[in-house]
């Protein structure tokens, strides 16, 4: 027994070394300078996450991306230079954000970052990349605390802008299912406590308000909850014309499943997360049904880029996109080469001059940042989403409605 | 009316808690370790049901016994290949169990992928008396659970490898001297563990979600319900399963919804400080 | 006394290296050297508890997000000095330690493994859930920055390092390192020798929170941001991964086994999804059959003498 661990002791330190070693080599050789070269690629560091809890995002960041860089490529590239795509496993994690913005600026010589997926990790990420004076285009993480840094200090992040959605329109993509669809007069708020869905309540309250609709009773579940008999008799009680839900996590299908087991009389509309995911769906038999939810892109011509992306998504890779993570990759990436081909040169402050006064066309509408805080603006004319609601499994579009499959699907039971 | 639905679902709930914390009072007992990696067949089980379900079109009861098997097939290998070398040091199990936890958990990533899954209910509808709501799939995996649980009782009490497992609970070393095969008993009594987490998570599959790291959170329920139970006692596990998922139940609805699980730590926390040995605790014997 | 030679060769070697590091090295790696020394204090911190005083802390991720979060509040939300606030949520921490440590450690069993389990996902989940309080999954920020150069950065993770080695060492090479060995391999004989084990577990209990909570509370000084992820599982798995390659009850081995898994991690970073399950399986394979980790590996070249395992620090009986 000695003998054997004493071996593999051996081989242990020897496999580790030389794993080290092989390393530090590889480190010397990478080097990429001489920029603005035509002949250099334009190189774009992609910051997602591809392991930990968010892992599953990852892999169809990247399938997106590749589109966009196929395209861009294919069409000339960015001012003759071809698209270099370099993604990084952020893990979800402030301090791997960190350290893969950093290996991507300092090491391989990026061009430009985009990416990252949890807020804390964009905060973060943002400073490296001010510092070192890179273009940074922050595609999915929402909070309007990243918007609110920019606002502040808009001459240090004179090069970050961000592409992804604000907490204002997530909730503003669901306000027409009460307002327009069924003509709510009140809601509940069901919802899992996190900030995130904190943060969604008090926009949409704000917003609903504004609207003449009133908050009847408010819900926030534990994301490990696994039981909410106490929540679906609260919504009873509060008798709401509309439930909203805001569980985006594993609890939101134990409490959909409830939720149509209990026959609630009242028509439900989730925000973007695991309820909108159609392979999470596609198991859950009729119990899907009558829920609505909000998305950032389907396959409808809601600019004349979108059907033809969401066709070439599902051939190349053989499954469905999600509507959020890839399009707002590749929105991304063609913004950033749209810019500096309208630009003309890879003159940074030329290049944030123009993404703050241009606009650009991407598969969710039209992207116009916001002068200041460097948000893309939301609504009629700029980027806008789209309503669904699950049907034997297919999500069939209610609004807007020049796109929609159908109008709003009523369950026996509701009221 | 609303305390009556309450204390239903809670007990619907406890049922399950109970069927889950059973297993692991069992091999704390009988083999004295601290079994980390006790999620894993849980996770496992909902994944071998996912898979013989949703990919081979089996139909649920062959795909739940199918489960049950393969992790109590598992179970046995785990511990003859990992922890029967190191069995005696009670930091390297630990270590060994959580490091086999997390590998797992990245296999079934590996296998199956990270995102979230779910299964169709084995029985859909809601029952109404007089007012108070029962879900059928509910009750077809509470009364599922109190069955295994019966079976459990009567086969520590009844059969002759109960009675052998029983006494390598209190008393190892003269188990040893009175010719029991201490060591067969426990790795029978570690697969027994793995099944009885496999089985609820066969039970639960079509309630809850299936995902990697499912297996964490009814690791530590589990932990929890045997900590408030007393170390070792069946009795007392079974009690506190109940008592916990009411606890639960209760005061999400009349303190509030986000405390579900923050009253459990409490619940946890006052038990060690007041009470450590449990509810039922005598620290020696199941 | 062998050993204590080696590992004064040790730390005088170590810190010429890490003099040379700057010069030599391109600046990004600086700030891996840097992740490196956060997870080498950590590790260690984790290693004193688990590999001395015979306790398992399977949520210590809890303390260095406390030291992180602690900070946050102090330097990001009240403007304190960053200096002060790193000396004040250290304190924290060791406040914590007791207030967990007492309940637990008057117990025999898993009982502490279990709590901080429990109260590191505690945490974490009100991490998450407090937004007003803890700002939810964007952290906490603002915290003041108190050099321009990565270099400064650098170097005062040296010192970091460095002082958590060396109160690690002379904890554990006094006369309480021998009370901690005599606890954990014979709890009953101490006892009897009129030894308070649970005064002794405390001590080193405290001492591991305020290891763990000065690296957390450096970590969110340097990044500039405390995050729930200061609280996560996967940190103290990292941890515990760290000291199984290094090996157990060495301390050395914190810091040999925090080089190596912070630099292979940098370099696999195109392993992707496969990282996380090579991480565990080369766990796993360490804990059956490589008990002594690199440290020991090391020493047994140095020592260049037979030696069998069970005569090895912090070995056990394969």
């Amino acid at each position: 027994m000695v003998k054997r661990n004493k071996l593999f002791a051996v081989a242990m330190v020897l496999f580790l070394l030389v794993g080290t070693l092989g390393c530090s080599s590889q480190s010397q050789s990478g080097s990429g300078d001489s920029k603005d070269n035509p002949k250099q690629p334009y190189k774009i560091g992609l910051l997602i996450p591809m392991s930990g809890d968010a892992g599953d995002h990852g892999q169809i960041m990247i399938d997106g991306a590749k589109i966009a860089q196929e395209e861009i490529n294919a069409a000339g590239g960015i001012l003759g230079r071809q698209v270099e795509l370099i993604p990084f496993d952020s893990a979800a994690n402030t301090e791997k954000g960190v350290t893969g913005a950093k290996k991507l600026i300092e090491q391989d010589k990026v061009d430009a970052l985009v990416g990252t997926y949890r807020t804390g990790v964009a905060l973060a990420v943002m400073d490296v990349a001010a510092d070192a004076k890179i273009p940074f285009l922050i595609s999915m993480a929402a909070s309007d605390e990243i918007r609110n840094k920019i606002g502040k200090d808009n001459s240090y992040y004179k090069y970050v802008f961000k592409v992804a959605p604000d907490v204002a329109d997530y909730t503003a993509n669901l306000l027409p299912f009460l307002t327009d669809i069924t003509k709510a007069k009140t809601y509940y708020y069901a919802a899992e406590n996190t900030a995130w869905a904190k943060q969604l309540g008090s926009v949409m309250k704000k917003q609903a308000e504004a609207a003449g609709i009133k908050l009847v009773g408010e819900a926030y579940v534990d994301t490990s909850a696994t039981e909410f008999t106490a929540t679906i008799m609260d919504i009873k009680k509060a008798n709401p014309d509309v439930v909203v839900c805001g569980i985006i996590t594993a609890p939101g299908v134990p409490f959909a499943k409830q939720y149509y087991d209990a026959k609630v009389p009242v028509p439900m509309v989730v925000t973007s997360g695991v309820l909108t995911i159609p392979n999470t769906i596609k198991n859950m038999g009729a119990q899907s049904d009558y829920i609505s939810f909000g998305l950032f892109n389907i396959d409808k011509p809601i600019t004349d880029l979108t059907v033809p992306f969401w066709e070439k998504f599902q051939e190349k890779y053989g499954y469905r996109g999600t509507g959020f993570n890839e399009v707002k990759t590749y929105d991304s990436i063609r913004i950033l080469a749209e810019a500096i081909n309208k630009a003309g040169s890879f003159d940074k402050d030329a290049l944030a001059k123009t993404l703050e006064t241009e606009q650009f066309k991407g598969l969710a509408g039209t992207y116009k940042f916001d002068e200041t805080d460097h948000q893309a603006k939301w609504g009629e004319g700029y980027v806008n989403g789209v309503l669904a609601e699950w049907k034997d499994g297919k999500a069939q579009v209610i609004w807007p409605e020049n796109v929609r499959d159908s109008a709003l699907i009523r369950a026996p039971w509701w009221k | 009316m609303a305390f009556i639905q309450l204390v239903i679902s809670g007990v619907l709930q406890g049922g399950l808690y109970a069927l889950i914390a059973l297993g692991l009072t069992l091999t704390l007992g009988v083999m004295r370790i601290t079994d980390l990696s006790y999620g894993v067949y849980y996770t496992l089980g909902a994944y071998f049901s996912f898979f013989f379900i949703i990919k081979l079109g089996f139909n649920f009861v062959l795909a739940g016994i199918l489960s049950v098997v393969l992790a109590f097939l598992i179970g046995l290998l785990v511990e003859r290949l990992l922890l029967r070398r190191i069995i005696s040091d009670e930091l390297s199990v630990m270590i060994l169990t959580f490091a086999f936890a997390y590998a797992l958990e990245e296999i079934i990533v590996f296998v199956w992928g990270s995102p979230f899954r779910t299964l169709p209910p084995y029985a859909i509808g809601t029952l109404n008396i007089g007012g108070i709501l029962l879900e059928k799939q509910r009750l077809v995996s509470f009364a599922v659970a109190v069955v295994l649980i019966v079976l459990v009782l009567l086969f520590l009490k009844k059969t002759r490898f109960g009675k052998a497992l029983r006494m390598v609970s209190q008393q190892q070393h003269g188990a040893y001297l009175v010719g029991i095969d201490v060591q067969l008993i426990q790795r029978l009594t570690f697969a027994v563990g793995s099944f009885l987490a496999a089985s609820a998570a066969v039970l639960l599959s079509p309630i809850y979600l299936v995902y990697p790291a499912m297996g964490w959170s009814p690791l530590l329920k589990a932990f929890g319900i045997v900590i408030l139970g007393g170390m070792g006692s069946v009795k007392g596990t079974i009690i506190a399963a109940f008592a916990l998922a009411l606890i639960e139940v209760l005061s999400s609805y009349y303190i509030n919804q986000s405390l579900s699980q923050v009253s459990f730590f409490v619940v946890l926390i006052l038990v060690i400080l007041i009470r450590p040995s449990g509810l039922f605790g005598n620290r020696e014997g199941v | 006394m062998k050993e204590k030679k080696l590992n004064l060769i040790f730390i005088l070697f170590w810190l010429i290296a890490l003099l040379l590091v700057p010069p030599l090295f391109p600046r990004y790696l600086l700030h891996v050297f840097i992740i490196a020394h956060i997870y080498a204090a950590f590790a260690l911190s984790w290693d004193l508890l688990a590999g001395y005083v015979g306790e398992l802390s399977l949520g210590h991720s809890l303390f260095f997000g406390l030291g992180a979060y602690s900070i946050g509040y102090l330097s990001g939300k009240f403007g304190v000095d960053p200096w002060l606030s790193i000396g004040i949520s250290c304190i924290v921490t060791v406040v914590w330690g007791l207030l967990i440590g007492l309940p637990c450690l008057r117990l025999r069993g898993p009982y502490l493994a279990i709590v901080t389990l429990a109260f590191q996902m505690l945490f974490f989940l009100l991490a998450n859930s407090l937004y007003n309080l803890t700002g939810g999954e964007e952290g906490i920020r603002n915290i003041e920055r108190v050099f321009n150069s990565t270099e400064s950065y650098y170097y005062l993770s040296v010192f970091l390092v460095i002082i958590a080695f060396i109160i690690c060492y002379l904890l554990v090479s006094s006369k309480y390192g021998l009370i901690f060995r005599t606890i954990r391999e014979n709890p009953e004989a101490a006892e009897a020798a009129g030894v308070n084990i649970v005064n002794y577990k405390m001590l080193g209990y405290m001492v591991s929170a305020l290891i763990a909570g000065l690296a957390g509370s450096y970590q969110a000084l340097y990044l500039k941001i405390a995050t729930p992820d200061t609280l996560s599982m996967a940190l103290t798995f990292s941890a515990i991964t760290i000291v199984a390659i290094g090996g157990k009850g060495t301390l050395v081995g914190a810091v040999l086994g925090s080089y190596v898994t912070t630099f292979i991690f940098d370099r696999f970073a195109f392993l992707k999804d496969y990282k996380m399950l090579m991480y565990s399986i080369v766990l796993v394979l360490c804990v059956l059959f490589f008990r002594n980790g690199l440290a020991g590996a090391v020493k047994r070249v140095l020592l260049w003498r037979k030696m069998g395992v069970d005569n090895m620090p912090g070995g056990g009986k394969a």
